[in-house]
C-alpha cells in the first residue's frame, strides 16, 4: 500500500490492518452530529379540543355582512375634525360679532327712539306744552262748571269750614 | 391547499357577493386548519388562537375587496394572520406591562400548565429555544420546520428574499441546536 501509493511511512504511525481496504464515507455523521436533536422533534406538542376543526365557524357580525361599503377610518377622522374646526370657528366667529356689533338690548331702544324722533322732527317741548294746556283748559272748564250758589251751598252745611274761614 | 384556478374562482365569488357566503365558507374550509397553526405557533395558547384566527377570517372576509392577486391568496391570507398574531401578542404584553422577550418567556412558560399542550421535555425546550429566537427566525423555522412551507412561500409572505428566509432559517436552526445540547 506504501509503495503503491508513493506515500513513505517515516513518521512512525500506524493504521489498523485492513483500514484502508474497508473505508468508506459516512455521509449521515455530520449530519447526525448536527441535527439529530432537532430531527427527532416533528411536533411541537400542541393540540386542539376535540372537534375542534369540525365545529370550527367564522363569526362574522350582522353589519359586516349587509355592509359590503367600506368607510374609512381615516376619511372620517379626516370629516370629524374639519367639522368640528368649523363648529368652533363660528362660534367664536358669533361671540366676536355679538359683542362688537350688535348693541345691548336697552342701547338699542334709546338709539331708536333718538333716531326716530331726529328723523320725525319731534318737537318734544312744544308736545308736552301742548298736552299740558290742554289738560289744564280741561281742568278749568270743569271747575268753571261749579257755580257760586253751589259753593255757598256746601259752605253753609259744613260749620266747620265756616270756622275756618272765620280764623283766617 | 386550493390551486390558483381553485382560489381565483373564489376571488371572484367572494368579491363580486355571488354566492358570498357560501364561497367563504369553502375558503374556511379549506384554510381554517393551516392558518390556526400558524396562529398557534405564534401565540402558544388555544383560546387565544381561537381568537385570533376568528379575527383573521373576519379581515379577510372584510377586505377581500382589496385582494389585487398580484399575490397568491394564501400568501395574502398568511400575511393577515401573522399580523393578526403579533398585534395580539404585542396587545398582551402592552397589557401585562412585559418586553418582548419577558412576554415569550411568559407564553412559553405557560406552556408547561396548558391543558392544550401534551409535549414532553425536549419539545419544551424547543419552544424555550424558539422563544429567545429573534422574531424573523422564529417565524421562518416555524413556517419551515413545522408547516413544511417552501422558502419561495415564506418568502412571500413575510414579504422578504429567499435569501434572507433561508440564512434565517439556517442561524435558527444553529441558534436552536446550541440549545438543546446545552440544555
Amino acid at each position: 500500500m506504501k509503495e503503491k501509493n508513493n506515500i513513505p511511512n517515516k513518521t512512525g504511525f500506524k493504521v489498523p490492518n485492513t483500514y484502508f481496504e474497508d473505508f468508506k464515507v459516512d455521509f449521515s455523521r455530520n449530519e447526525d452530529k448536527n441535527t439529530s436533536i432537532l430531527s427527532s422533534i416533528k411536533s411541537t406538542g400542541l393540540k386542539t379540543p376535540e372537534n375542534y376543526f369540525e365545529d370550527f365557524k367564522v363569526n362574522i357580525p350582522l353589519e359586516e355582512k349587509k355592509a359590503t361599503k367600506v368607510i374609512s377610518i381615516r376619511r372620517n377622522k379626516v370629516f370629524t375634525f374639519i367639522s368640528t374646526a368649523a363648529a368652533v370657528a363660528l362660534f367664536i366667529l358669533l361671540i366676536y360679532k355679538e359683542d362688537s356689533v350688535i348693541p345691548e338690548a336697552s342701547e338699542l331702544s334709546r338709539l331708536a327712539i333718538e333716531d326716530y324722533l331726529e328723523q320725525n322732527e319731534f318737537d318734544f317741548e312744544n308736545e308736552i306744552d301742548y298736552k299740558n294746556n290742554a289738560d289744564l283748559s280741561d281742568f278749568h272748564s270743569q271747575l268753571n262748571t261749579v257755580d257760586n250758589e253751589a259753593i255757598l251751598e256746601y259752605l253753609s252745611n259744613n260749620t266747620d269750614m265756616t270756622s275756618f274761614l272765620n280764623d283766617e | 391547499m386550493a390551486t390558483r384556478e381553485e382560489e381565483d374562482i373564489l376571488v371572484e365569488q367572494l368579491q363580486k357577493g355571488e354566492r358570498k357566503e357560501e364561497a367563504f365558507s369553502k375558503l374556511v374550509a379549506l384554510y381554517k386548519e393551516r392558518l390556526y397553526w400558524h396562529v398557534r405557533n405564534i401565540v402558544k395558547n388555544h383560546e387565544d388562537a381561537n381568537d385570533v384566527l376568528q379575527n383573521t377570517f373576519i379581515k379577510i372576509f372584510r377586505y377581500i375587496q382589496n385582494f389585487k392577486g398580484d399575490s397568491k391568496l394564501y400568501s395574502w391570507m398568511y400575511r393577515i394572520a401573522t399580523n393578526e398574531s403579533i398585534t395580539f401578542i404585542n396587545k398582551k404584553a402592552k397589557r401585562l406591562q412585559l418586553s418582548s422577550q419577558e412576554m415569550q418567556d411568559y407564553l412559553v412558560n405557560n406552556l408547561e400548565s396548558d391543558v392544550y399542550f401534551e409535549g414532553d421535555k425536549i419539545q419544551l425546550a424547543l419552544h424555550k429555544a424558539l422563544a429567545i429566537l429573534p422574531e424573523k427566525q422564529r417565524q421562518v423555522f416555524n413556517m419551515k420546520y413545522f408547516q413544511d412551507l417552501k422558502y419561495k412561500e415564506i418568502a412571500e409572505i413575510l414579504n422578504v428574499s429567499e435569501g434572507a428566509c433561508k440564512s434565517n432559517y439556517h442561524h435558527a436552526t444553529k441558534k436552536i441546536e446550541e440549545y438543546l445540547k446545552e440544555t
